[in-house]
């Protein structure tokens, strides 16, 4: 097989990784103290040094030491919310979802802290994860707003009033460089008739916002395909999407080992009409089981997408959502075996 | 106006005492012994809860079912598939997998474990006044689940009403709720007959309804519940005593007591009702119990 340049496979944490007992057992208690800050900074440095040993190149936030949840991490910090209690997300499982009652408003930066303690800590690629404005709708109760419409593009001001806070950050310490913002919207393909509402939220989410990189994470989606449509007027560069979940164990880059990329067609088909085309980030490994995918494994996976997409600098590498899921154990093997897989891919093309 | 029947369903919100005592149990902090007591002593609040809002006719809490389909399908035979999105909400459940449906495959009055799930008894207080049993239509199992193609879709649910009447004759109840999760469009619903010959059938339909999924039922139901008002007339004629969904378990906005009034006054006397069923719109358990809770006693002032 020829070799290719300019390939690169970057390979990407998606956001969350497990936090150290010593944060998560004290994490509420002591949320807004210095004793906090100190662990989570604690925390965010051993994260790091194991996304540094696994090898990978983007190295997120630390693996989000300094939030609990990605809805309550924002939620809490915009005025109009209020809090009533649990709800349920499956069995004995549960979140707080925040009901709407008047007009909501940005209180304080959410995620700048975050930011400025990684730069001072790393100089590899850094990407921010921050909660989408329709998964924000969609995941709160709405007492106050018209529409859902109107409350999710409520949510996406406030997310672009972040996101020029991080960028001015940002210029100060990598002028030059694109800050990389990836939009987490889990809730984006749930409701199929209110596509119209994430593409209008999301691009306005960073409107005007220039010297970034976007890109949008979907995960667990019933079918990407409503996504992928959405492509032309979605003015993200990239996807970073969750496909390992679906796929099965065996190796192989036949059809039949590797249903889980079914769709990686479809994705080619409208990107490739694209006067710009997205990156897409290949979900590679679950995050819902400690099974350890193999090296072998992955690279199959990857193989497999990599005859869909003309352009295979278009590839990076993620998991196939936060890895808070698991152990951090099991969760640094599947970073690392993720690394190995790209690292022979390389040498192969 | 109208008598109002009021009626309570599904899985209402647990508290944080039972969800904390829930989680130690799972980690095996606690013994289940201890566990059948939280769960025991909770349901108990619940009924007092109820009982001092005059709520006429209610089921089980289910503070023990993880979702609303998994007791019933432990029962009958069938496993635990991964975690799926339950409509278009923020919630999951375990996707059931059938090869066969079987018959009950354990006495659900009794004390007992069962896997991946707190455990059983599926209900409590079933003896007691205005107890309805809890359970998901059979249609609405068969569509949220994935189903081995040797069982034709009318064994299924064949078998499945098979199973419902059993656990009702077990607990020697008068009422169930039967608890539609999607559209009907056209679905053949006479398997409900053979329920409601023994029993007094709540069916809390979804969506638009059309006649066709009524016209092979042999004698009215008790209740037919709509979620759209303008099918009150075709509940008034397949039921005898029509229901609505008034309260809204979607949303923390609490409504208003002499609004829904006036909306029963319309609704009943837009089809000479003497009485009406009035209920939530969907099970509780998308809501914080406060809010929950708050909801019951709404509920109860539109009865008064």
């Amino acid at each position: 097989m020829s070799k290719l340049t300019n390939i690169k496979f970057i390979t990407q944490e998606i956001g969350s990784y497990r936090k150290p007992d010593y944060l998560s057992k004290k994490f509420h208690t002591l949320k807004g103290t210095p004793e906090f800050r100190e662990k989570a900074e604690k925390a965010t440095l051993e994260t790091l040094k194991l996304f540094d040993e696994a090898g990978l190149q983007n190295i997120g936030v630390g693996g989000e030491m300094f939030r609990w949840e990605m809805y309550e991490h924002l939620a809490d910090n915009i005025s109009g919310i209020e809090f009533y209690g649990k709800v349920r997300s499956f069995d004995n499982r549960y979140y707080n979802k925040g009901s709407i009652v008047k007009e909501i408003t940005r209180k304080n930066p959410v995620h700048l802290d975050e930011l400025e303690f990684v730069l001072n800590n790393t100089e590899k690629a850094i990407k921010v994860p921050i909660t989408g404005p329709y998964t924000m709708m969609d995941w709160s109760f709405n007492e106050h707003y018209r529409d859902r419409r109107e409350l999710a593009n409520a949510f996406a001001d406030i997310i672009r009033e972040e996101i020029r806070d991080l960028k001015k950050l940002w210029d100060t310490r990598r002028s030059g460089q694109l800050l990389e913002i990836q939009i987490d919207e889990p809730a984006a393909t749930t409701h199929p008739d209110e596509m119209d509402i994430v593409v209008e939220s999301v691009n306005r989410s960073f409107e005007g916002i220039t010297g970034a990189e976007f890109s949008v994470h979907v995960c667990y989606s019933k079918d990407y395909r409503m996504l992928y449509n959405v492509m032309p007027d979605l003015k993200v560069d990239g996807l970073n999407l969750e496909y390992a979940n679906r796929d099965t164990f065996k190796l192989g880059v036949e059809d039949e080992a590797r249903p889980g990329y079914d769709d990686l067609a479809d994705f080619a088909d409208i990107n490739d009409q694209l006067s710009r085309r997205k990156f897409l980030g290949l979900g590679v490994t679950d995050v819902h089981q400690d099974t350890i995918e193999s090296v072998q494994l992955i690279k199959d996976r990857i193989g497999y997408a990599m005859a869909f997409i003309e352009n295979p600098t278009n590839i990076r590498l993620n998991p196939d959502c936060g890895l808070r899921t698991r152990s951090r154990e099991v969760a640094f093997q599947k970073l690392k075996n993720m690394v190995e897989a790209r690292d022979l891919v390389m040498e192969e093309y | 106006m109208a008598k109002v029947e009021t009626h309570v369903y599904g899985i209402y919100p647990k508290t944080e005492n039972l969800r904390k005592n829930i989680n130690r149990w799972e980690r095996g902090k606690i013994e289940t012994g201890e566990i059948y007591e939280a769960l025991r002593q909770e349901k108990e609040q619940y009924f007092t809860l109820l009982d001092e809002n005059k709520i006429a006719t209610f089921t089980d809490p289910l503070f023990n079912w993880y979702d609303v389909l998994r007791p019933i399908v432990l029962l009958s035979g069938g496993s635990l598939g991964p975690l799926t999105r339950y409509k278009e909400n923020n919630t999951f459940y375990r996707l059931p997998e059938f090869e066969e449906v079987k018959g009950l495959t354990m006495d659900p009055t009794k004390n007992a474990e069962v896997e991946s799930n707190p455990p059983f008894p599926l209900y409590q207080n079933a003896g007691s006044n205005g107890f309805s049993a809890f359970l998901p239509s059979p249609v609405t199992i068969y569509r949220m689940s994935q189903v081995s193609e040797k069982i034709g879709k009318s064994d299924f649910i064949n078998k499945i009403t098979d199973n419902y009447l059993e656990i009702c004759r077990k607990f020697g109840v008068k009422r169930t709720t039967i608890f539609e999760s999607f559209e009907y469009g056209n679905e053949d619903i006479s398997f409900l007959d053979r329920l409601s010959k023994e029993l007094d059938v709540y069916l809390i339909t979804e969506g638009k309804l059309n006649e066709a999924t009524f016209k092979n039922l042999g004698e009215k139901l008790y209740s037919v519940v709509v979620s759209k008002e303008g099918d009150i007339s075709l509940a008034a004629k397949y039921s005898k005593v029509p229901g609505v969904k008034l309260l809204d378990a979607h949303n923390t906005k609490l409504e208003r007591v002499d609004s829904l009034k006036k909306k029963v006054e319309e609704l009943s006397g837009g089809i000479n009702a003497e009485s009406i069923v009035v209920t939530n719109s969907d099970y509780y358990d998308f809501l914080p119990r406060s809010i929950a809770d708050r909801k019951v006693e709404i509920l109860s002032q539109v009865g008064e």
